[in-house]
């Protein structure tokens, strides 16, 4: 019995170890689907890593699908962890394409801002440019003057009418250089800046001629008349080039000339000083007229539009002056600065310049010799023309 | 983690059936893929730049769909999500390119600006050294006027002291005339 047992266990225990052996052989550990070792492998990429600085959100999505796709996995859940698994490779590659969208973007904002930083001061550049253009411009033209000038002569001796017609002149002169400077230094006090030397200058030698002339001089000081005026034209030229926004002025002029043209009231003209309208009749008496007021707030009007001109009031008599008339009309003129300084608040209004005879438009003997009682607002033009 | 060798390999991978996002089934997934390509054309990009994430999202959705056919819920919502994925990430492409092109653009405008600021600077040296010459001219010219006004002053203070003294005015005389 015992013989017929053993083979029959015997047949047993191979019949065990090869089912053993077929079992063993026929299973294996599941391998990890190839996807998730390329999750693995794309999450140590570079760009990855860039990415998890500049997309941390997408980045840490794309992990989180990692780790479910790996979860997957253990719970034996192979497709889904397949499909986890390449939706975190696309959940890497969205973010590495958003970190690339942040570097872009801050770079453009780097460089907008460098580029904005380079337009200003190519703005800044061109403004200088021109201001350099136009000084060079100015200088070929004083060296051309200066140059090409004849050589000053002195006035020769003259006697009888000769002398009172220089006399006549001289007043003119002095008159004009006078308004010149004023104009210079109300320029000057518009832009709250110092008058330059030559505008200092320019007032020593007006204050000079004065006092040739309240000495009662035998003869005209025709020639330091001239010299005096040209020198207030100088000051307010280089005030004038001193300008802080020379763009801005271009052209006002016109614009004004136009602009008193239509108003209606007076002559709008040009001189040295800038735009001058005249107006006549504006006194009723000693107090403006209602026909003068008209006119003086059409001129106002007009002013408000063009702020960049300061304003100067000058006064002309038919007569010279006495100081009984000089006191009368200097009231006349603070009453016109006040109506006028009213109508235009902060602007810069000089105060009222009289002007006597001294700048007569016809003969002060003749029967028109009323027209020479007049009142000129001077626009004094802000920049060379 | 052990199974028997014999188990069906659920990882199919995506599907190599060229399938066209026109041809799929309506839905969001379809219409995000749409999108993406309508902005990609809008952008003049180039074909190729969404053709892979994409083709990936196309190819998921069909997975999704015949998932679905087969009864399997739970992974076809899974392929659904695996190709909204591959679309969004189609778009972050989009957007990238194109952030990176206005980045570009902007690099190039600081270029060309950067090379105008030079060449004004350059002109603008070039300007002011040309208005120092000049300033020196100008003020040679002007202290040899200076010089001639001065004399000219001095002949006429010397005209108005004669005249208040009622002296007779020397005759002038011309200049390099008759002095020898």
């Amino acid at each position: 019995m015992s013989s017929s047992v053993r083979p029959a266990k015997a047949s047993l225990t191979i019949s065990a170890l090869i089912v053993a052996a077929l079992w063993a052989a026929g299973c294996a550990p599941i391998p990890h689907p190839e996807v998730l070792n390329q999750v693995d492998s794309v999450r140590q990429a570079t760009a990855t890593l860039e990415a998890r600085k500049h997309a941390p959100t997408a980045y840490a999505k794309a992990e989180k699908l990692r780790h479910e796709a790996r979860a997957a996995f253990a719970n034996d859940d192979l497709a889904g962890s397949q499909i986890i698994a390449e939706q975190a490779l696309a959940a890497y590659a969205e973010a590495v394409a958003l970190a690339r969208i942040v570097r872009a973007e801050g770079q453009r904002v780097g460089l907008a801002a460098d580029a904005t930083a380079a337009e200003k001061r190519l703005a800044a550049l061109d403004v200088e440019h021109q201001k350099v253009a136009a000084d060079i411009a100015a200088l070929q033209g004083q060296l051309r003057v200066l140059r090409d000038a004849e050589p000053i002569q002195s006035s020769p001796a003259a006697k009888g009418d000769r002398e009172r017609a220089r006399g006549q002149a001289v007043k003119t002169l002095q008159l004009q250089a006078r308004l010149l400077c004023v104009a210079g230094r109300l320029l000057t006090q518009s832009r709250g800046g110092t008058p330059p030397k030559e505008l200092t200058d320019a007032a020593s030698a007006l204050a000079e001629l004065d006092e040739w002339l309240a000495r009662g001089p035998a003869a005209a000081p025709i020639d330091q008349a001239t010299r005096a005026r040209a020198a207030c034209l100088r000051g307010l030229t280089v005030v004038r080039r001193a300008d802080p926004d020379p763009a801005q002025a271009t052209g006002a002029d016109d614009a004004l000339l136009t602009a008193l043209s239509k108003a209606g009231y007076g002559r709008p003209l040009r001189d040295d000083r800038g735009v001058v309208v005249t107006l006549r009749d504006l006194f009723a008496g000693d107090a403006i007229g209602t026909a003068g007021a008209k006119a003086l707030a059409a001129v106002a009007e007009v002013a408000k539009q063009h702020k960049s001109f300061p304003i100067m009031v000058v006064l002309h008599q038919r007569r010279p002056l006495d100081p009984r008339t000089e006191k009368r009309w200097r009231a006349r003129g603070a009453a016109l600065v006040a109506a006028l300084k009213q109508q235009l608040g902060d602007r810069p209004v000089s105060p009222a310049q009289v002007a006597g005879a001294a700048a007569p438009l016809v003969d002060p003997q003749g029967p028109y010799s009323h027209r020479n009682e007049r009142v000129d607002i001077v626009f004094i033009t802000p920049r060379s023309l | 983690m052990w199974v028997c060798a014999g188990a069906s390999d659920a990882s199919s991978g995506s599907s190599t059936a060229k399938i066209q996002a026109s041809d799929l089934e309506p839905g969001p997934l379809k219409r995000q893929i749409l999108d993406v390509q309508k902005q990609s054309r809008a952008g003049g990009h180039p074909r190729s730049l969404v053709e892979g994430p994409l083709g990936e999202a196309v190819a998921a959705a069909e997975r999704a769909r015949g998932a679905r056919a087969a009864g399997d819920k739970w992974h076809s919502g899974l392929l659904t999500k695996l190709g909204m994925q591959w679309a969004r990430c189609g778009g972050a492409v989009v957007r990238a390119t194109e952030a990176e092109a206005k980045s570009r653009a902007e690099a190039k405008r600081l270029r060309e600006l950067t090379t105008q600021l030079e060449r004004a600077e350059a002109l603008l040296a070039e300007h002011q050294a040309r208005l120092g010459r000049l300033q020196a001219e100008v003020a040679k010219a002007e202290k040899k006027a200076a010089a001639a006004a001065e004399v000219v002053a001095g002949r006429e203070v010397g005209r108005l002291e004669r005249a208040s003294k009622g002296q007779r005015p020397k005759s002038r005389r011309k200049s390099g005339g008759g002095s020898r």
